[in-house]
């Protein structure tokens, strides 16, 4: 085991940090800001953003639907057709802001059901795995920075860089201290997978329990509102996190351009209970990234995208398994919000993606060349770069304030 | 040494030492990503050269395996497996753990949700805790 002089130096506490959230950050040479998130797990596109309108939802998963708007825990209206789950009553404020346009039916070029896979592929910005990630050439798309930025031409804060944003572009690497907790059912599989052993099994199961989790929690039959990676003073915890990279991104000469992740969203039991644990963090981190950048959010937009939707149906475990269309995020004080952007497919039955998912209408690279395009102001070429063969795909009008 | 049980694998927990450097040898992370070895084993109750005198580090399962230690090994072996990168967990299980891999384990890295959930999964494994 060696250690590196300079690694010792630095101290390396990135590396002891760190829990389901990790944050990348990267300098542009431009005041504009941009945020990608990543939904790693694939978010249920029709749990986030309900489309209570459509009769074929209650037909194909009445049980894991939430009350209509209006109604106690109820979806919060955008509209007419569309409901935000009650747990992002923080979204909802910056939709009715026209800071928040939620872009729904869509999905990747790729069509592939495995998390992996599909990760890679979202974050190459390519049906294939490349080795670099498309933000990363987003950086070197953009011309050099006029200003000298201290900590370099990127910054990664998280023990590691993510896919999207490895590449040419130089990524450094910040996170906080302590050591971090993965979400509660990293936690259940872990105690599960532990279950027959004398020593480990027991010591586990006692261990969560003294941590304020119930079996009941860990079963995803309860909601674990209380749980301890939910305390703001967590400072791995997604909204601290997102408040670091907001409060970096701020700063003048500080980086322009950050990505983090979130995970949790792998919702293949009691979805309806499950869900509210990680759109409470990724609510509360959207706020807090806002509180962090003060000023600059005018400047900003926010793209919240995962690897890919969930099955249309309920399966037997009141949850849902992997699917293809899905929802995508566009927020920010840049973003020209207020509105939802789909091809609506529709559920009845011949109008699902092989007959199980929602169908994908657009494409998720036509609304971040739309971003890019018109946020900041990548040409086709650059395009192209950044999405390799990404022509047909379309770049979505309309998304930032002129 | 005469015992057969001191021959058989999987039968000691690995202390946090042995159990930090297993996992550090599993990932194989690159130079400048090899955790600070010392601050953790702080966090995990066994700091570097200062065993209890005069008994030393204790050499039983049950004094490494309280509630709240297990669950440090486990918050830190999460954050560690965001070194994962593009090591898929599915197939270094096979040589971490080689004929001690339990199917429902294999089973349940093939089904993470992500490459790191999967990493978190082999490195807190019961077959990965014991050596």
């Amino acid at each position: 085991m060696m250690l590196s002089r300079r690694a010792a130096l630095l101290g390396l506490t990135g590396c002891v940090g760190l829990g389901g959230v990790r944050l990348a950050v990267a300098a542009a040479p431009t005041d504009r800001r941009l945020v990608v998130i990543i939904l790693r797990g694939a978010l249920d596109g029709m749990a986030a953003v309900v489309p209570y309108g459509d009769p074929g939802l209650a037909v194909l998963r009445g049980e894991i639907v939430p009350p209509g708007p209006g109604q106690p825990d109820g979806v919060l209206d955008l509209g007419g057709f569309y409901g935000l789950h009650p747990a992002l009553s923080g979204l909802h404020a910056l939709y009715a802001a026209n800071q928040a346009l939620i872009v729904h039916a869509v999905a990747g070029s790729y069509r592939v059901r495995s998390h992996f896979e599909a990760q890679d592929y979202l974050e190459s910005g390519a049906d294939r795995r490349m080795t670099s990630g498309w933000l990363n050439r987003v950086v070197a798309a953009l011309p050099p920075s006029p200003v000298p930025r201290a900590e370099g031409e990127a910054l990664a804060v998280g023990v590691s860089v993510p896919l999207l944003l490895r590449g040419p572009a130089r990524v450094a690497n910040w996170a906080p201290h302590g050591f971090s907790q993965p979400a509660p059912e990293l936690y259940a599989a872990i105690a599960a997978l532990n279950g027959d052993d004398p020593v480990t099994g027991p010591a586990i199961i006692r261990g969560l329990r003294d941590r304020g989790f119930s079996s009941a929690v860990l079963a995803g039959e309860e909601p674990s509102k209380d749980r301890p990676t939910d305390r703001p003073t967590d400072s791995n915890a997604f909204p601290a996190l997102a408040l670091a990279a907001g409060e970096m991104l701020r700063a003048p000469g500080g980086p322009r351009i950050a990505a983090l992740e979130l995970g949790g969203w792998d919702t293949h039991a009691a979805q309806l209970r499950r869900l509210e644990a990680p759109l409470q963090q990724l609510d509360a981190g959207l706020q807090a990234l806002r509180t962090g950048l003060g000023p600059a959010w005018a400047q900003t937009a926010v793209l919240v995208m995962t690897e890919f939707g969930r099955t249309a149906r309920v399966n037997g475990t009141k949850g849902t398994d992997h699917g293809t269309g899905t929802v995508a995020f566009v927020l920010g004080g840049a973003v020209a919000g207020g509105r939802v952007r789909a091809s609506w497919p529709g559920l009845a039955s011949g109008q699902l993606f092989e007959d199980r998912d929602l169908a994908p209408a657009t494409d998720l690279r036509a609304v971040a060349r739309g971003l890019l395009a018109q946020h900041l102001g990548l040409d086709a070429a650059a395009l192209e770069q950044v999405f390799p063969g990404s022509a047909g795909a379309g770049t979505m009008a309309g998304l930032i304030r002129a | 040494m005469a015992l057969p049980a001191a021959w058989q694998p999987n039968t000691k927990l690995r202390t946090p030492l042995e159990y930090v450097i297993a996992c550090v040898r599993t990932l194989d992370p690159p130079p400048d990503q090899v955790p600070n070895l010392t601050a953790i084993l702080a966090g995990l109750e066994q700091p570097f050269w200062t065993a209890p005198a005069p008994n030393g580090w204790a050499d039983r399962a049950v004094d490494w395996a309280g509630p709240e230690a297990m669950l440090r090994r486990i918050d830190w072996a999460s954050g560690f497996a965001g070194h994962a990168g593009e090591r898929d967990a599915a197939e270094l299980c096979g040589i971490a753990l080689g004929p001690l891999l339990r199917p429902v384990t294999l089973g349940a890295i093939r089904r993470a949700g992500s490459r790191r959930d999967a990493m978190t999964l082999l490195l807190t494994c019961p077959e990965f805790q014991r050596r």
